[in-house]
């Protein structure tokens, strides 16, 4: 089989399904928790305590039952905004939503946690989950008083049902329904882009004969990268942590799994060799991840569980040279918290909002965690380099109000539509 | 359960459901909010306050068996005679 035909068939096809599949356990379960939770009249109880509290930054109580679920999964968090009746609702929730740490990102907090905060990685992991929470909140009163600022607060009725034992049949029929929807709306999308990213690789792959030559080219746009990431503690040497924020974009387990390999690569003088291709081999694979997502036993879907004691330690020594400090890589960690949700929540968000709307989370959420990473590190390295630290910081702070000021006139332009 | 009282209507001011207090009760003169008089709060219905916090966004009413929870905005359109 020509070697395109089997990168696309494999990298292509197959892990643009096997990404497809991955969200369907979450999204099942999630879904059939929360018909559950529905169907009992609980609910309509829970959102009315939260309504209080989401009121502040124009919500309103329904609106925690996306945010709940965003704790596992941005993409049924998306799709549970559903439930909103207005639409400027479900616009405020979709963009604070992904804010709330997914479960796909715990993998790379654990790691960092392990090679740098060894005896606080506890602390450290709650932290950034608070932080998130924080960023949400501070995010929807900036955004309700700016972005959305014409659009009235939502006024809503709600029954209370009595609380009565859910029917088993109903909430099935409305599981299936949200998994077809996110099956055909979002799976088409994002197997046409996996498929357009194998197809990219193969030829660059192709392209260079020489595995040496590919590497180098790879690293010196590995390099470019780095440039605006330097003010939060990533050096250009680090490139494979800067390379890993983008793999991050189609599943932010990939982070890891890509430090892994570009650590190895860059860590001996020579790429490694790619193994022969085995179609039966990727296939049983992709078979086993999914029994395995239904199961519950690849939850945390930690890469490096595979991996030897002795392999899994090499990591993380490579990861305490590669970065400077504890403070450059709790920014990293920042970082990789608040920036742009993985391909898959931003076409379900393109699908349920916009793609206007897709553009503008993707570019709020990715300055946003490139301004609190920078704010960070600058702020704890103040002490090392005062006159770098405040020169950043200022930028920051015109940067900071100059996009408010932004946002503020365009909510005006755009009050008719919210 | 309080009988029909909540704050009498002064001259030229219509009551409507948010000047009941938990536990009174009042009928639906008319209901200018659509989705709440398609849900059952519509001209005729007796309702009963159960819940009403000036620092809460919405109240809790109950018309017959069923309970709702009413933002309010909306509140504020459903006039009691």
């Amino acid at each position: 089989m020509p070697e395109i035909l089997g990168s696309l068939l494999c990298d292509g096809v197959g892990a643009g399904l096997t990404t497809v599949a991955t969200f369907m356990p979450p999204i099942f379960m999630i879904f059939l928790c929360l018909s559950l939770l529905e169907e009992s009249g609980y609910m309509a109880r829970a959102a009315f305590i939260m309504d209080r509290f989401l009121n502040r930054i124009g919500l309103p109580g329904k609106a925690f039952i996306p945010l709940l679920v965003g704790f596992g999964c941005t993409v049924p968090a998306l799709l549970a905004t559903r439930t909103l009746e207005q639409r400027r609702d479900r616009l405020l929730t979709m963009l604070i939503a992904p804010f709330m740490s997914c479960g796909a990102r715990m993998p790379v907090y654990a790691i960092f946690a392990m090679a740098f905060f060894p005896n606080q990685g506890n602390i450290v992991i709650f932290s950034l989950y608070l932080t998130g929470v924080v960023l949400a909140i501070l995010s929807g009163l900036m955004l309700h008083r700016t972005l959305f600022r014409g659009g009235a607060a939502s006024a809503f009725v709600m029954e209370l049902p009595p609380y009565h034992l859910p029917a088993l049949r109903g909430c099935l029929e409305h599981v299936w329904a949200n998994l077809q929807s996110f099956l055909v709306r979002a799976g088409q999308v994002i197997l046409t882009i996996a498929i357009l990213l194998s197809l990219a690789n193969a030829l660059f792959e192709k392209a260079y004969r020489n595995p040496e030559t590919a590497f180098a080219h790879r690293s010196a746009a590995g390099r470019v990268l780095t440039v605006p990431l330097r003010p939060m503690g990533v050096t250009g040497d680090n490139w494979p942590a800067a390379a890993a924020l983008l793999t991050g974009l189609m599943a932010k387990e990939a982070i890891v799994g890509t430090l892994e390999v570009l650590y190895f690569q860059t860590e001996k003088t020579a790429p490694d060799s790619r193994k022969p291709f085995d179609l039966r081999a990727e296939l049983r694979a992709a078979g086993s991840a999914l029994f395995a997502g239904f199961s519950g036993s690849a939850a945390t879907a930690d890469p490096d569980r595979s991996a030897d004691p002795a392999a899994r330690q090499g990591l993380l020594s490579t990861l305490r040279r590669n970065f400077a400090s504890p403070t450059a890589a709790y920014a990293y960690l920042l970082f990789v918290l608040i920036y742009s949700p993985c391909v898959a929540a931003l076409i379900v968000l393109a699908r349920e909002a916009g793609w206007r709307w897709m553009g503008f989370a993707v570019t709020y959420q990715s300055l946003l965690a490139w301004l609190t990473a920078t704010v960070f590190y600058q702020c704890a390295s103040f002490p090392a380099a005062p006159l770098r630290s405040v020169g950043w910081l200022a930028f920051v702070t015109a940067l900071t109000a100059a996009g408010i000021a932004l946002l503020a006139a365009y909510g005006k332009r755009i009050a008719h539509e919210v | 359960m309080k009988s029909e009282t909540g704050t009498p209507a002064t001259a030229g001011k219509t009551r409507n459901l948010l000047d009941l207090q938990d536990g009174e009760t009042g009928r639906i003169r008319s209901n200018r909010d659509r989705k709440s008089a398609e849900m059952g709060l519509f001209a005729g219905v007796r309702v009963t306050m159960f819940r009403n916090r000036k620092s809460e966004h919405s109240v809790v009413v109950g018309a017959g068996d069923a309970r709702f929870l009413v933002s309010r905005p909306i509140a504020e359109h459903i006039e009691l005679a």
